[in-house]
């Protein structure tokens, strides 16, 4: 396979940014991209289109871009990870001398001045309608709820308490101090997580992630053209999918294994190198379980020792595995795929700053799409592969 | 109307609704298959059918996961996912468990509002079956 890069990212404001469409901020994120890899936008041949909630930026943001003769574009959908997959997809394309300068991209809006945070992702009603209606009439509101499930279960099989996954929240909102663009930044402590009100038992306020608007883009081009642009090339070293497709029956594993099982290995074979090679990891944290299960799926740990794991304090600043270094979902920003992607991107290239993780040779990116029914994996670092 | 809110049948929950005003808890099953599914099933991935008939379900089940959800005005609902006796996962809501836990038995009980349809809760089976 050829040698493929990162060559560019750009980012919009992120968090309460009111009045733009997502289409709007896709286009304002791309601009940035590119001009973050010192390309202009006629040099890109090919778009590739991440939705969110508040509906997809589609296809038409080529044209809102005066995008002209693209040889790829298309949009990509599943959910949480389709920001690892569409870097590659876009990567094989290049590989295959399909396209040679794709710009991935994902933009949202859900939230709006007039209403909670909360509200963006859930649902209240007064009168519900067939089997579905009913479920929310229970009390489903959200996907909250179903984590929770997955959680639970996770508890209740291997013995996971909520204070293991208070630690994920800790060492996250740690790393967030560091980073300017977060969010979150003010410091918690373990008992300001277990003291966080409850969203959906087993998960406290601090287990779930932000809701925010904007958009992020990143630019893929070959590795030796990416040496040739503005900014350090972050090669593409492996990747890989995972989609269990669990059946809601007898035998599910459920909350106990994601596609990262099946998705992380592969990645990893691609990139020639096992757990032991990776130096920091940006994991999907839409929860904090989420980290903790995908941990143990991806081999840093046995299946079950995610807590003890967590709470072992190596994921925070001066941990052996540092995770989730700009502040991740948690108490960063919210882009989805995008927010581990873009995190990635930034310790590769030692942009850092106060919260540059010291060893960023070798760095897992996850992305979780739905209730854990979709897995990419992404294995980046500043080093050509074999080089 | 009951402090959750009103439910109303749809073109697709007809008979679910009507098995649970009698008490009786509607699932789907394809008997070519001689495989259960869960209610709101959309066809059979096994043999590809597309129209799986209702058939009536034990109500046993066992506990598989759990959680409370916390709603908007300080109301909470114990939520549950259970592993139906017939092999299907069904998310619910409890009623009256103390003490959850992995594989807890279970049966369906189904509360009739004055409003809206009737619906099943799960509540611990605490008959013995060893027998
Ligand atoms: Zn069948």
């Amino acid at each position: 396979m050829a040698e493929t890069a990162i060559a560019g990212l750009g980012m919009t404001e992120l968090g309460k940014v009111y009045g733009r469409s997502p289409r709007r901020l896709a286009a304002q994120a791309v601009r940035a991209a590119a001009a973050d890899a010192g390309l202009a936008l006629t040099d890109l041949d090919g778009l590739i289109v991440a939705p969110g909630m508040s509906g997809s930026p589609g296809v038409e943001l080529a044209r809102l871009l005066g995008l002209r003769d693209l040889r790829l574009l298309t949009t990509m959908n599943t959910f949480g990870a389709s920001a690892g997959a569409a870097v590659a997809y876009a990567a094989s394309m290049i590989a295959a001398g399909s396209a040679s300068a794709v710009a991935c991209v994902f933009a949202d809006a859900p939230l709006r001045p007039e209403r909670p945070a909360g509200a963006a992702y859930g649902r209240d009603a007064r009168e519900w309608h067939g089997l579905d209606g009913l479920r929310a009439a229970l009390g489903f509101r959200s996907v909250n709820a179903h984590y929770a499930l997955a959680a639970r279960r996770h508890m209740a099989r291997y013995g996971t308490t909520s204070e293991q996954f208070g630690a994920i929240a800790v060492s996250t909102r740690a790393w967030a101090a560091g980073n300017p663009l977060a969010q979150m930044r003010d410091p918690i402590s373990l008992r300001d997580h277990q003291e966080s009100r409850w969203v959906v038992e087993p998960l406290h306020l601090l287990d779930c992630c932000l809701v925010s608007n904007g958009g992020i883009a990143v630019i893929v081009t070959g590795g030796e053209r990416a040496r040739d642009l503005a900014r350090p090339p972050v090669y593409v070293w492996g990747w890989g999918q995972g989609h269990p497709g669990h059946r809601l029956e007898r035998g599910s594993e459920f909350g106990l294994t994601t596609g990262a099982a099946t998705s992380g290995p592969a990645a990893m074979k691609m990139a020639g190198v096992t757990p032991g090679d990776i130096t920091q990891c940006q994991l999907y944290d839409c929860y904090t379980y989420t980290v903790l299960v995908s941990l143990e799926d991806y081999g840093f740990c046995a299946k079950g020792e995610g807590g003890p794991f967590a709470a072992s304090g190596a994921l925070g600043p001066g941990g052996a595995l540092p995770t989730n270094t700009g502040g991740g979902q948690l108490s960063a920003y919210y882009m989805w795929g995008m927010t581990p992607l873009s995190e990635a991107v930034i310790q590769a290239r030692g942009d850092g700053g106060a919260r540059q993780a010291p060893r960023n040779d070798l760095i897992l990116v996850s992305g979780n799409g739905g209730v854990l029914d979709h897995h990419s994996t992404l294995i980046l670092g500043p080093h050509p592969k074999g080089g | 109307m009951n402090f959750y809110g009103v439910v109303r049948r749809d073109g697709r929950s007809g008979p679910f609704f009507d098995g649970a005003a009698r008490d009786r808890l509607m699932i789907r099953r394809c008997a070519p298959c001689d495989r259960w599914y869960g209610p709101d099933a959309g066809g059979c991935p096994e043999c590809g059918a597309e129209d799986l008939g209702w058939a009536e379900a034990s109500g046993r089940a066992v506990l598989v996961s759990w959680a409370v959800a916390h709603l908007r005005g300080g109301e909470t609902a114990p939520l549950a996912l259970v592993e139906l006796a017939e092999g299907p996962w069904m998310y619910g809501r409890l009623h009256a468990v103390t003490a959850p836990r992995e594989g807890l038995p279970l049966r369906a009980r189904f509360v009739h509002p004055d409003e809206g349809e009737s619906h099943p809760l799960f509540e611990e089976d605490r008959e013995d079956r060893s027998l």
